[in-house]
């Protein structure tokens, strides 16, 4: 009886770690972050010395439909190529380290090579069933980058250098048994930042959401992850 | 006569605990769990009244509106619930990326929802639809939330909405000179995008 018992525990851990290297894009659902600037030193000061007693800080928030503006006008420079208005940004979690990839629903895709996105630390908690389901929940540390020309020809930017946040993630007990879901969340961070061309700036506040399912791919995924980069 | 008495009495065994099994799990599947009757007020009404005051501490009021899928899974399998849910967070995604004032209203529905994850969703969405007007319909629903995650977050989405959002200037092209001058200054600030792991430093020395 205990053999049966240990050999249904491997099995089920078996087929919670099945799957097989595939790609497994996670779509950017939601981005929004604040970046302040200072917008020119050359104005305010010379060889180090201030030469006015004021200077403001420039104040921005970006969501994602501006994002995705300067991420269109910058794949049209780079590539000469028009993005879709239906595009949205991908990030594949199994790549561990990559840019993210601007695609939509009719087959439109392209990497946007102005971007980067990396889990960067995982404390993890799962729980696999001999059913093959399972389930994740982690804290994450993960870094993102997105920047770029727009259409004005100035140059922007949001950064999470340092996100706090979450990954969920679950597979169900369907036939194949790796049917899964996986968001990855950050729900605060700063970074570097910029607003039309400034010379240095800070995004002082950035949360971001990717989301997607799909099948092929392993739960833990921590597992893999920490395999992978360590 | 004693082997076959124990046989019988193991066969009898077994199917009993069966029964019980299979009553227990299908008692477990089949469990529903009751709703409170709801309030009916049009969600539009919330969105547009002023903040709601004094109910800090009351329960939260139910909503059903025609906008509001949500309010159905009640009645639905776990399974089911959980593909309505995902379906109205892919709804307010999509919302979200528009401009209309009418996806604006449906997004603003579903701060309301019974569904936890809805209404994290529409937070979302109305932080990306980036529009001032969903400042009032933010406060209200953080003024009747209870969930004090979820009411730092209606507030936060407020204040995020209060600031200026970025605008870009007029169409043009940057020079050779510009870029070439945000390249040296990207290349101080922004080290390029590692694709590949940096070696690893060597052992020190003994």
């Amino acid at each position: 009886m205990k053999k049966i018992i240990a050999y249904s525990l491997v099995l089920g851990a078996m087929v919670f770690a099945a799957g097989k290297a595939s790609a497994f894009p996670l779509k950017l659902t939601s981005l929004s972050a604040q970046v302040a600037v200072t917008p020119s030193f050359n104005a305010i000061e010379t060889n180090g010395v201030p030469t006015t007693n004021v200077a403001n800080i420039k104040l921005a928030t970006f969501d994602l439909k501006k994002i995705m503006l300067v991420v269109s006008n910058q794949t049209f420079s780079d590539y000469n190529v028009i993005v879709p208005a239906d595009s949205y940004l991908t990030w594949d979690p199994y790549s561990f380290s990559s840019s993210l990839t601007i695609t939509n629903n009719s087959g439109f895709s392209t990497s946007y090579n102005n971007s980067h996105c990396t889990m960067e630390d995982m404390a993890t908690s799962f729980k696999g069933k001999n059913d093959g389901s399972g389930s994740e929940a982690d804290s994450i540390r993960i870094y993102l980058d997105i920047r770029g020309y727009a259409a004005d020809g100035k140059y922007y930017q949001v950064q999470a250098d340092d996100g706090s946040g979450t990954l969920a993630a679950s597979v169900s007990s369907d036939a194949t048994g790796n049917m899964e879901n996986m968001t990855v969340s950050c729900k605060n961070s700063a970074g570097s930042g910029e607003i039309a061309s400034s010379d240095s700036g800070v995004t002082t506040s950035i949360k971001f959401t990717f989301s997607g399912s799909g099948s092929g791919e392993a739960l833990p995924y921590s597992t893999i992850w920490y395999n992978d980069w360590y | 006569m004693r082997p076959k008495f124990v046989f019988t009495l193991l066969i009898f065994t077994s199917v009993i605990l069966s029964a019980a099994f299979y009553w227990k799990r299908h008692s477990q599947i089949s469990v529903w769990t009751p709703v409170r009757p709801v309030t009916v007020q049009p969600a539009a009404s919330i969105a547009m009244s002023a903040p709601i005051a004094n109910t800090a501490h009351q329960p939260r009021q139910k909503e059903i509106t025609d906008a509001a899928p949500s309010a159905s899974t009640n009645f639905l399998t776990p399974e089911q619930r959980q593909a309505v849910i995902n379906s109205e967070v892919e709804r307010l995604q999509q919302l979200a990326m528009s401009d209309a004032p009418a996806s604006l209203k449906a997004i603003l529905a579903d701060l309301i929802s019974p569904e936890k994850e809805i209404r994290n969703a529409a937070i979302d969405a109305t932080e990306n639809f980036g529009s001032q007007d969903a400042i009032p319909a933010l406060k209200a629903a953080a003024n009747a939330s209870d969930d004090i995650p979820e009411k730092i977050a209606l507030l936060e989405a407020a204040q995020f909405l209060s600031l200026p959002s970025v605008t870009f200037g007029p169409p043009a092209t940057p020079t050779a000179e510009q870029v070439q001058a945000d390249a040296v200054k990207h290349a101080k600030r922004h080290p390029p995008f590692l694709q590949t792991p940096p070696p690893a430093p060597a052992a020190p020395s003994q």
